[in-house]
């Protein structure tokens, strides 16, 4: 098939699919077509276009996009200047071939788990319409899972890559800190930001990988060490994935339970630092106009900015004090398996999950068990649970940093047997 | 002030909101005390390492 067939089938897809989804918020039609004939002029010539040559992607409403202004989710963005080059992740793509055909949809400045944005609608659970996507990268993993484009970029913070690739039933990829370049790429909290992608299947994702980060994974000798993280990452967890990690260490011939120390610590930290500087970034904006902002983002960004130092330093001790006994559990494992969510996805405006018994904000709590990985700056691949019928629901496999050459391995194993991998939406 | 140093009450959000330049919608408040007792409830969680309060 050409580029630009691949390209006109997919924008046929979004225009008969995406009504009812709401992953994407502008469309590259022009530049679509002339990247994809620029494609197939070289492959005609007898030429290597790349090793993603003519596939279709999209981005996530916060990587500058040439000629577009990046909205990051925010209304008060929407007549930002445009972007005079595209971020540098965007790029690679494209050197390697990769169409890209629009941006996607997200919980406005990346602050929140569930893409529903006041300003640029609801992204809807390819699996259930009636369900969140996730967020904040929402728009990548519905795009991916709707089938309306095989790749997509997203970023993450706190869990912006893992939750809503977890309850959209898709791969996604939360890579290394500064693996892929964070150039061009509106941020949140640079302490805890990352870039990557997410696909349907573990090769295109390794491919993208290696694209986004200029690197090849290679093989990889002997048998990769597996754990499955015990306490507050058992706890609260939808059975089935407790019931699917289990069956992981049965398959890959034992894998102990590990304590994380003080997960709910960790959490916290990532928790209050990610308030203060979310707010404090954002204090010019607040100041000129609190009301042009989503009032769910609003008021956690007002709260941030109000914590005093002192609870911020607070939260930098314990991230230090941490971090080292974190990086301490990869002398004895090179994957470590926990949940990805609490629950699957919940439905949209439903606003509470429960934890310990209790409601809480279903936006601010998704990455209960992503956010105290986000803070020791771990690589961590979330793979689907095979369950076809069934909502979606994600695992993390988590190394050390550096260490995505065993996380894939441990993936294309578990795919293999039929544990993990993406089913199609009812 | 509580223990923990955040604003728990309308007049030390104000009070402390007007230090950085930022006015607090009237309609706003409510939520940001809500907001501000979730992050309190966080800070409190940091006890459990036995993280040091810098002087």
């Amino acid at each position: 098939m050409s580029a630009r067939s691949a390209v006109a089938d997919g924008f046929d897809r979004i225009r008969r699919i995406d009504p009812a989804i709401g992953a994407f918020t502008r469309l590259c039609r022009t530049r679509a077509f002339a990247d994809a004939d620029r494609v197939d002029r070289i492959t005609a010539a007898g030429g290597d276009a790349g090793p993603l040559a003519g596939l279709p992607f999209a981005v996530k409403d916060l990587f500058d996009v040439a000629g577009l202004p990046t909205t990051a989710g925010a209304a008060s963005r929407a007549e930002a200047p445009a972007a005079q080059v595209d971020a540098a992740a965007v790029t690679r793509l494209a050197r390697a071939g990769a169409i890209l055909v629009g941006t996607l949809n997200m919980d406005e400045l990346a602050y929140g788990f569930s893409t529903e944005n006041a300003h640029y609608g609801t992204t809807r659970n390819p699996h259930d319409h009636g369900r969140i996507a996730g967020g904040s990268s929402g728009g990548s993993a519905a795009a991916v899972a709707a089938g309306l484009v095989p790749l997509a970029l997203g970023s993450d913070t706190n869990g912006s890559i893992r939750v809503p690739a977890a309850l959209c039933g898709v791969y996604g990829l939360r890579p290394s800190m500064g693996a892929v370049p964070l150039r061009g790429v509106f941020p949140f909290v640079e302490s805890l930001d990352v870039a990557g992608p997410f696909a349907r299947s573990i090769d295109l994702l390794a491919t993208a990988f290696e694209t986004l980060t200029a690197s090849h994974l290679g093989g990889r000798d002997g048998t990769v060490r597996v754990g499955r993280l015990d306490g507050w990452f058992r706890r609260n967890s939808d059975p089935d994935a407790i019931a699917a990690i289990d069956a992981i260490a049965v398959h890959v011939g034992g894998a102990p339970l590990v304590g994380f120390p003080h997960a709910e610590a960790a959490r916290s930290a990532a928790f209050l630092l990610t308030a203060s500087e979310g707010g404090h970034r954002h204090l010019a904006g607040l100041r000129h106009d609190p009301f042009v902002f989503d009032p769910a983002t609003r008021d956690r960004l007002i709260a941030g900015a109000l914590l005093p130092a002192e609870a911020v330093q607070r939260a930098q001790a314990v991230r230090e004090q941490l971090v080292p006994r974190i990086l301490g559990l990869f002398a004895q494992h090179d994957v470590l398996l926990a949940p990805a969510t609490p629950c699957v996805a919940p439905p949209i405006g439903g606003g509470a999950i429960e934890i310990d018994g209790k409601p809480v904000s279903a936006r601010a709590n998704l990455g209960l068990y992503a956010q105290p990985i986000s803070l020791a700056g771990l690589p961590v691949l979330t793979v689907p649970i095979r369950r076809p019928g069934r909502l979606p629901l994600g695992l993390q496999l988590v190394a050390a940093p550096q260490g995505e050459a065993a996380l894939f391995a441990l993936a294309r194993t578990l795919e293999a047997a039929g544990l993990t991998g993406v089913s199609e939406p009812c | 002030m509580a223990d923990t140093g955040l604003p728990n009450s309308a007049e030390q959000c104000r009070e402390i909101a007007q230090t950085l330049g930022l006015a607090i919608p009237d309609a706003c408040l409510d939520a940001v005390l809500a907001n501000l007792a979730v992050l309190e409830r966080h800070l409190a969680i940091l006890d459990e390492v036995g993280a040091e309060r810098p002087a």
